[in-house]
């Protein structure tokens, strides 16, 4: 019996090890270009925040004019590093997950480099003045067809996967994959239609960028995020899921209430009235799902403190749910109607996009990359102390930008409605919060800068051999990991 | 949980909000009714706020050049936000010379752009009456809203003959400088149309052809609609309107 | 353990499902067109209904007034005169100037 369970068991470490070969390229080129694109997004971060109270800086340059920067910021953020860790977190976890080796890595990998050019257009076009001038899809009109057909091309496979699978339990990871990877185009092709095609109002026009700009993280990159906490918080501390039903309610209370918002950021404007409260209502009930899944994983590593402690991956994602649930928190208080008066124009809606971006799908995106890179190169992370200041900083800058764009936008929002005194006494008290974001986009810089020389090492395959992963704190006496050996004979994962 | 029920389920969940908050507002917002003047009033015929200026060419390059980051264009109703009651911000107050056109941002405000820019935050006033704030602002002044404007996209931060007192411009503007938007030519046998700016010697500041139509853009918002009456189910404040 | 699943035609079909899945909705989107691109009656069109009727009001006032049969008679009598006044071939209505060289420049002086 134990003999075919070690046989069963080393057919298992086979069939992992050939599907981390077969997408090994993929997966690493997106992680480390999604790293590059990170810093630069973050070095575009600083720049617009800095020529928000020093219009002066680096006004050499027309091309970093403010405005433009704002809009290249984001869309770096977004289509440079988001989409792209997405995309190396869904093929990586759904051939895992299904079991399927990946038989399309060179178009995957083909298609990958042809995302970075259209990116890199787009944002050339963004900072030479020849954009789309719509607020949330800044690029030009004819790179947002091209971005929808490298998106079809690089995780259709994916869903194949998935379908061909071998009979057995769908796991929630994969509900969240499967239903991201649809989300992705029908938000995508719906908004890309209406807005640039289409010949509507123009109101209306941004009312449905809104909503992309929204659906795009409640329903991409929050779906990808919590398939990777799914995965990795059981997995690393070796438990079940707390509870399947939280799972499913938490899935589909995310499923029915993300389409819906969006549209609170038109509070006031001449569309149907009932938009914008529906966005609000919506963005008020995320808490919900934000709490089911927050207890559902933080119950699932709650009496594991040391592995929490010690495993990056695990670090970074559990600090990424319980940013989640803090998401919904601020998002319940932020879109309630009073406040929605004060901060509707405010620095505070960039302090959620942040907290939500950077804070919950890029720290949950961390702690599947320091997961996955050591088993697709088969090399070990090199250095803790990168690891460690990654984490810290990451977490101080995301918690102070968020601070001070929320507590800042409040302020701004109180001195705009207080029609008594003149506009520019609010801009000067407003402008101060607009130091304290600019500083910690450069604690962020710092971060990113770890962790992006650490990615690179990793893809230049410098990383350490051997069987025991990188952990946070001094190796112990007995290792959780077993005794050394081959990487390729490690039948548990974790780290 | 099958994967029919599965796939149906996602796609219900979505379909629904799609449709209801999208498709159908979508097509509702194209075929918004038009507005009649009421029988007797002093003007017959539909309500079209009227504007003049580049608005289509100049409402893209706003865009483009960010201008929406920091600058709304949106006057909520009162239920919303205290829009209306900033300083001309909505329109005018009534004074001697004029009536009371304050108003709230109309659907028919945006005719003839592609994309409303209602706008981001309000790190900058907002832009929904600008043309008219200007013109109110420099009146008795040699300089023209255009060429504030203009002088302003140049170097906010260098921009006289603004009205003292005036609630908007905060002593130290943090509005970025739009130099890309202009040239720096020989004086000699060029023509004219330069800013009245200091610079190098021998040379002055021309704006580009988008300075002239971002400029025209932005002296087009006004929200008194060049004087035309509104009509009463769109006037909130009836007594008002009536000049003595 | 069902390992049947996998097998290129089951591949196959899983693509295509996959595809229309993923544009559903941008399918959805073309097919209501019609619907959301439906005819309307513009500010500006509601507007120009009283220019068209009074565009309509002026035409007919000139339809009304206009005497067909006594132009077709002008234009017959025009036509006619038109056609009686042919040109003979050869003969020149009006003499045609020499054409003449232009002068030289007089030569720049140093």
């Amino acid at each position: 019996m134990a003999e075919t369970t070690s046989t069963a068991e080393s057919n298992d470490v086979a069939l992992r090890a050939s599907i981390d070969r077969s997408l090994r390229h993929p997966v690493m080129f997106f992680f480390t270009s999604g790293a590059v694109w990170l810093a630069l997004a973050i070095v575009l971060g600083l720049v617009a925040s800095a020529k928000k109270h020093s219009p002066e800086f680096l006004s050499c340059f027309s091309f970093l004019d403010a405005g433009r920067v704002d809009g290249a910021h984001m869309s770096a953020l977004i289509y440079g590093w988001g989409a792209q860790a997405a995309f190396g977190i869904i093929i990586w976890l759904m051939a895992r997950l299904s079991r399927k080796e990946c038989t399309n890595a060179g178009t995957i990998l083909a298609v990958g480099h042809l995302w970075n050019l259209f990116v890199f257009i787009g944002l050339v076009c963004i900072l030479t003045g020849n954009g789309s001038g719509i607020a949330y899809m800044e690029f030009p009109g004819f790179i947002w067809p091209l971005l929808i057909l490298c998106y079809l091309a690089i995780t259709i496979w994916s869903l194949v996967q998935f379908q061909v699978r071998d009979a057995g339990h769908v796991y929630v990871s994969q509900w969240y994959l499967l239903a991201g990877l649809l989300w992705f185009p029908w938000i995508a092709v719906t908004a890309f239609l209406f807005v640039f095609v289409f010949d509507g109002h123009p109101v209306m026009a941004s009312a449905i960028a809104a909503w992309f700009k929204s659906a795009l993280f409640l329903l991409f990159f929050l779906p990808t995020a919590l398939a990777s906490a799914y995965y990795l918080a059981p997995k690393v501390t070796g438990r079940p899921v707390y509870s399947y039903n939280l799972a499913l309610f938490g899935f589909w209370a995310l499923a029915f209430l993300g389409p819906w918002a969006g549209m609170q950021k038109l509070f006031g404007a001449p569309i149907p009235q009932f938009l914008p409260y529906a966005g609000a209502a919506a963005m008020v009930l995320i808490l919900i799902p934000a709490i089911s899944v927050g207890i559902n994983i933080l119950q699932t590593v709650y009496g594991h403190g040391e592995i929490v402690a010690e495993s990056p991956s695990l670090r970074f994602t559990s600090s990424g749910v319980v940013l989640f649930v803090a998401y919904g928190v601020l998002s319940f208080v932020l879109h309630t109607v009073p406040a929605m008066k004060m901060t509707q124009f405010s620095y505070s809606g960039y302090g959620l996009d942040i907290l939500g971006l950077y804070g919950v799908f890029s720290l949950c995106a961390f702690g599947a990359i320091y997961f996955i890179v050591p088993r697709i190169t088969r090399r070990e992370w090199l250095s803790r102390r990168f690891i460690s200041w990654h984490f810290f900083l990451s977490l101080y800058g995301v918690a102070s930008i968020v601070i001070c764009a929320v507590v800042g936008g409040v302020t701004q929002g109180q001195g705009i409605e207080d029609v008594a005194q003149p506009f520019a006494t609010m801009a000067e008290r407003a402008s101060q919060y607009g130091w304290g974001v600019t500083l910690a986009w450069a604690f962020l810089l710092f971060a990113n800068l770890f962790f992006c020389l650490h990615l690179l090492l990793m893809w230049a395959r410098l990383g350490r051999r051997s069987s025991h992963p990188t952990l946070l704190k001094g190796h112990h006496a007995e290792s959780p990991h077993g005794p050394e050996g081959e990487i390729d004979n490690i039948g548990s994962a974790s780290a | 949980m099958t994967f029919k029920a599965f796939i149906f389920g996602l796609l219900a969940s979505f379909g629904f909000p799609w449709l209801v908050a999208v498709v159908l507002p979508f097509s509702k917002m194209r075929s918004l009714e038009p507005i009649k003047y009421e029988e007797g009033a002093a003007v017959s015929g539909v309500f079209i706020p009227k504007r003049d200026g580049r608005v289509t060419e100049g409402s893209i390059i706003y865009g483009q050049e960010g201008c929406y980051q920091c600058h709304t264009q949106l006057i909520r109703p009162t239920y919303a936000g205290n829009d209306v009651f900033r300083d001309e911000w909505a329109g005018l107050r009534k004074t001697a010379d004029n009536a009371d056109t304050r108003r709230e941002t109309l659907a028919m405000d945006f005719e003839g752009e592609k994309v409303a820019h209602l706008g981001q935050s309000r790190v900058g006033p907002d832009l929904a009456n600008l043309g008219r704030r200007l013109e109110q602002n420099l009146k008795g002044s040699e300089l023209t809203p255009e060429d504030w404007v203009l002088q302003h996209l140049y170097n906010p931060r260098g921009v006289r003959n603004y009205r003292v007192g005036s609630q908007d411009l905060p002593e130290r503007s943090s509005c970025p400088s739009k130099t890309s938007l202009f040239e720096l030519v020989a004086l000699n046998g060029a023509g004219g149309g330069f800013l009245a700016v200091d610079t190098e010697e021998g040379k002055g500041v021309r704006p580009k052809d988008r300075a002239r139509q971002l400029a025209s853009y932005l002296i087009s918002l006004k929200k008194d609609t060049l004087g035309q009456p509104l009509p009463e189910i769109l006037n909130h404040n009836p007594q008002a309107t009536v000049v003595e | 353990m069902d390992h049947t699943r996998d097998n290129p035609l089951k591949r196959f079909t899983a693509f295509w499902v996959a595809l229309l899945l993923v544009t559903a909705f941008g399918i959805a989107c073309i097919i209501l067109r019609p619907i959301t691109h439906a005819r309307v009656d513009s500010a500006m069109e509601a507007a120009a209904e009283d220019r068209r009727a009074l565009r309509a009001e002026v035409d007919n006032a000139q339809d009304k007034n206009l005497n067909q049969d006594a132009l077709d008679e002008a234009f017959q009598a025009s036509a006619a005169s038109l056609i009686a006044s042919k040109p003979t071939p050869g003969k020149v209505a009006v003499p045609k100037p020499a054409a003449k060289a232009p002068a030289e420049p007089e030569p720049a002086s140093e």
